[in-house]
């Protein structure tokens, strides 16, 4: 799976990093960071999890 | 003998097919509900219709980036047609529910009536339209992407606007407006502007963003006339004074979309009131904008027109027909940019009980602040402070 950010839609929420924070950090102004584009396979559920919970809709999952 | 009876068997399974599950409105909620179902191993059919022409989008961004031009339509859709194939979805735009059956488990459609085990009432919500001004086609409104692009186009090359309504919606228009160059004036009937939730507490600081920009503020009047010219449009107002715009702009809130429910029998006052698992009967839930879910903690029932509320809504449900488990309350959550300010809330701010400062200072403009009761957190605000925001979330779950 390959994980995709969009930074031009990201608000800064940062429900991303609370669920899943071995993949997903804030910047100074709140946007989201990617730590790993490609999680491992235990850390797949967190990443679908994150994505689906983002209110702004900034996560796009390849599986 | 036995073919015959193999054939009547036959006819027999088809008619007594499980219908499966039908979800009513093509919104965030719906969809997301129909991904929650398949992810927790719901295997029956399920059936998407939508009253929109278009695919599931993504409301927020529309006062916001659609607005202000930095993004394109498409930018707005949630998912591509080829997902929901992949989520194995009937899925119909441009039809409509127009009457519920709960005794027969059957909904009728603007085409057919389609029978049900489980129905997902997720029609959201529709624009409030200023009395006497729907046909005006200088007024705009702001709720569908067609209406954001209509007013997009409508800001070329205009200098002046009024807008009806200081909610966090006319807010980002105002914002919207300012960058375009556009003179703003705004027209409340109450005394102040208001952001959701958040029980007044930032009321003068949205006001001052206000005045600091140029903006003429009309608050605590009623709007006695409407009227449109060749070049702007005129409204008479309760104090005596008249104010002017090219175009008008009104943000005056949402009705939800329950009109097709008036002979069911559920409770529509406001909203599809359900329970906490957003049960409205049995094998009847409703999610998102047209839904008013009773919240066990606090003990109210609350129509929450937010994003977040949606996808939270859909999951819950979700996960509750799939597997019978109940997901516990979660807080509303809404964000807003207004002028450059980039505000994110959780919870609900009590009007009160005086904010506590988490961490920074109004003063320098970045801070997160919280109303606390018996030490019990009840709302957080982030005010250009997303970092901070995020860490004094947990405030919420102690």
């Amino acid at each position: 799976m390959k994980i995709r950010v969009d930074r031009d839609a990201c608000i800064g929420a940062g429900q991303c990093a609370l669920v899943a924070g071995s993949i997903f950090d804030q910047d100074d102004d709140g946007l989201v960071v990617l730590l790993t584009d490609t999680p491992s396979d235990e850390f797949i559920a967190v990443a679908r999890k994150a994505a689906t919970l983002c209110p702004a809709k900034a996560i796009a999952l390849e599986e | 003998m036995s073919s015959k009876g193999d054939c009547a068997r036959r006819v027999e399974m088809i008619s007594v097919e499980d219908p499966g599950l039908v979800i009513v409105g093509a919104s965030l909620a719906g969809l997301t509900c129909a991904q929650s179902l398949r992810a927790e191993g719901y295997t029956k059919k399920i059936t998407l219709i939508g009253a929109e022409r278009h695919l599931p989008y993504n409301r927020p961004p529309l006062s916001k980036q659609v607005l202000a031009g930095k993004w394109q339509a498409a930018q707005t859709n949630i998912d591509s047609a080829e997902k929901f194939a992949e989520l194995g979805l009937d899925f119909f735009i441009d039809e409509d529910a127009q009457e519920l059956n709960i005794a027969s488990k059957e909904v009728r459609t603007s085409k057919r009536t389609l029978a049900f085990e489980d129905l997902i009432i997720a029609t959201g919500a529709s624009v409030r339209r200023l009395p006497g001004t729907e046909t005006m086609s200088r007024v705009h409104v702001l709720r569908t992407i067609d209406d954001a692009l209509g007013l997009r186009e409508a800001l070329v090359g205009i200098k002046s606007a009024v807008v009806v309504g200081a909610g966090v919606l006319g807010s980002e228009v105002i914002s919207a407006l300012s960058e375009y160059g556009i003179h703003a004036t705004v027209i409340d009937r109450m005394a102040t502007p208001q952001l959701p939730l958040t029980g007044g507490h930032f009321a003068s600081r949205v006001n001052d963003l206000f005045i600091e920009h140029g903006v003429i503020t009309k608050y605590g009047v009623d709007i006695i006339s409407v009227t449109e010219q060749e070049t702007g449009i005129t409204f008479d107002l309760s104090d005596g004074s008249k104010v002017s715009g090219e175009i008008a702009v009104v943000a005056i809130g949402c009705i939800p979309n329950v009109d097709f429910l008036a002979n069911s029998g559920l409770d529509i006052s406001n909203g599809v009131l359900c329970d906490s698992n957003g049960l409205a009967a049995p094998h009847i839930y409703a999610v998102g904008d047209v839904a008013r879910w009773h919240n066990p903690v606090t003990g109210k029932s609350l129509r929450l027109e937010n994003q977040t509320s949606a996808i939270e809504q859909g999951l819950a449900v979700g996960k509750f027909i799939a597997t019978g488990e109940s997901s516990p309350t979660t807080h509303p959550f809404f964000w807003s940019e207004i002028f450059g300010n980039k505000i994110l809330m959780l919870g609900n701010l009590e009007a009160d009980i005086p904010l506590t400062i988490v961490h920074g200072s109004p003063s320098d403009n970045r801070f997160v602040a919280a109303t606390i009761s018996n030490g019990v957190t009840t709302g957080i605000v982030g005010w250009n402070m997303p970092r901070e925001f995020r860490q004094s979330r947990a405030m919420m779950e102690a």
